[in-house]
């Protein structure tokens, strides 16, 4: 459930919505529609900002590819998996979604991996393309939550 | 992985999501977990009692009955995640990265409110695995009873499922260890664990209060 609509909810308890929460209510429900959509078009263009999104971390760190077996099936993988949950997050304006499912479990395996500063770089690349994807307003909105991946996977 | 396959097999996350991981069923009383598993939370004054109860029956053996359940319960428990984990990933457990498998069972781990577990692989090559464990339930209920852990760690049941679980995953017999203590005023709770010859010294030199970097370089061989 959207995060603001479920905190009015729990906060509601034994008494009837203001209508200042009412308010809130509607106009979060009304937002789907709209981040719906930006959802949408970032499932159409999720290709393209993948690609995108490897072939410049590629460029910058070529021995990370060198190195690694199936290097780019699996920064697709993750990148793709990051970017779809955090449009979900997007969706339900709800950041723990993306936290709790995907980043703190990731984290940890990015870390044993040693993948330092690469992540950190990949993920910034990822806003970059996003923003180069979306129209700006829309890149925005879903950014909030690509940034996330920065500041917990960094 | 190309862009079909992606479609095809959907690249899963945590599957120990706590949104997503309990379901509850408050009409008949009943929590599972996301594989159907029956859950059943308990509160600290549950494990002050366990303790008491188990001091009480078994004295000084208390500690080898709760190695011994956890051992149990850890390797049923990996028998669940494998079949779990399995299905959400499309990979056998065994199979998947051990950063993957074990960030699984970090997950896992905190989720069910034993604390946040983390491994340190760097002396495996010795065949030691470092483990630490910061939240221990156990220490915290056995400060909570006031009892006096008489200069012994008191973790035992996490050392038991740690075990079970390792040696459910290895198919050797694996043996772990508690080496340090928060219940005996220690930073953290840490453990050494490895096949049963290799870490078979260990509970002599907790005795003799060796410090973990003392133990851990006996383990490497050095010392």
């Amino acid at each position: 459930m959207n995060r603001a609509i479920h905190d009015i909810m729990k906060s509601a308890e034994g008494r009837y919505l203001t209508a200042d929460e009412g308010k809130k209510v509607i106009e979060n429900a009304r937002q789907y529609e709209h981040l719906l959509a930006i959802a949408r078009t970032v499932e159409q263009r999720e290709g393209d900002i993948v690609r995108q999104c490897i072939e410049r971390v590629f460029q910058k760190f070529p021995k990370f590819h060198a190195e690694r077996p199936n290097a780019y099936e699996k920064a697709e993988r993750d990148i793709t998996m990051v970017l779809r949950y955090a449009a979900l997050a997007m969706v339900n304006r709800d950041p723990e979604l993306l936290r709790e499912k995907v980043l703190y479990w990731l984290r940890t395996i990015l870390m044993a991996m040693e993948f330092g500063e690469v992540t950190k770089y990949t993920y910034e690349t990822l806003q970059d393309c996003v923003a180069k994807a979306l129209p700006p307003a829309d890149a925005e909105e879903l950014n909030k939550y690509v940034k996330l991946a920065v500041e917990v996977l960094a | 992985m190309n862009g079909s396959s992606l479609a095809a097999h959907p690249p899963a996350g945590n599957f120990f999501a706590a949104t997503d991981y309990i379901k509850w069923d408050m009409g008949r009383g009943v929590l599972r977990a996301r594989g159907g598993a029956r859950l059943m939370a308990f509160p600290q004054e549950f494990t002050v009692g366990l303790l008491a109860g188990l001091e009480d029956e078994c004295g000084e053996a208390w500690p080898i009955v709760m190695y011994r359940c956890g051992e149990w319960w850890g390797k049923r428990h990996m028998e669940r995640m494998e079949k779990d984990l399995g299905a959400h990933y499309r990979e056998e457990l065994r199979d998947l990265p051990t950063a993957h498998a074990h960030s699984s069972l970090t997950e896992a781990w905190a989720l069910h409110g034993w604390g946040r577990i983390s491994f340190d692989m760097a002396d495996i090559e010795h065949g030691v695995m470092h483990v630490h464990v910061d939240g221990s339930q156990i220490a915290a209920a056995f400060m909570a009873s006031g009892k006096d852990p008489k200069g012994k760690p008191v973790c035992s049941l996490l050392s038991g499922i740690m075990a079970g679980l390792f040696s459910h995953m290895t198919k050797a017999e694996i043996v772990a260890h508690e080496v340090s203590c928060v219940a005996r005023k220690e930073d953290a709770c840490r453990f050494v664990m490895g096949q049963k010859e290799k870490v078979a010294g260990v509970p002599d030199m907790i005795r003799k209060r060796a410090t973990v970097e003392e133990i851990g370089q006996k383990l490497k061989g050095g010392g």
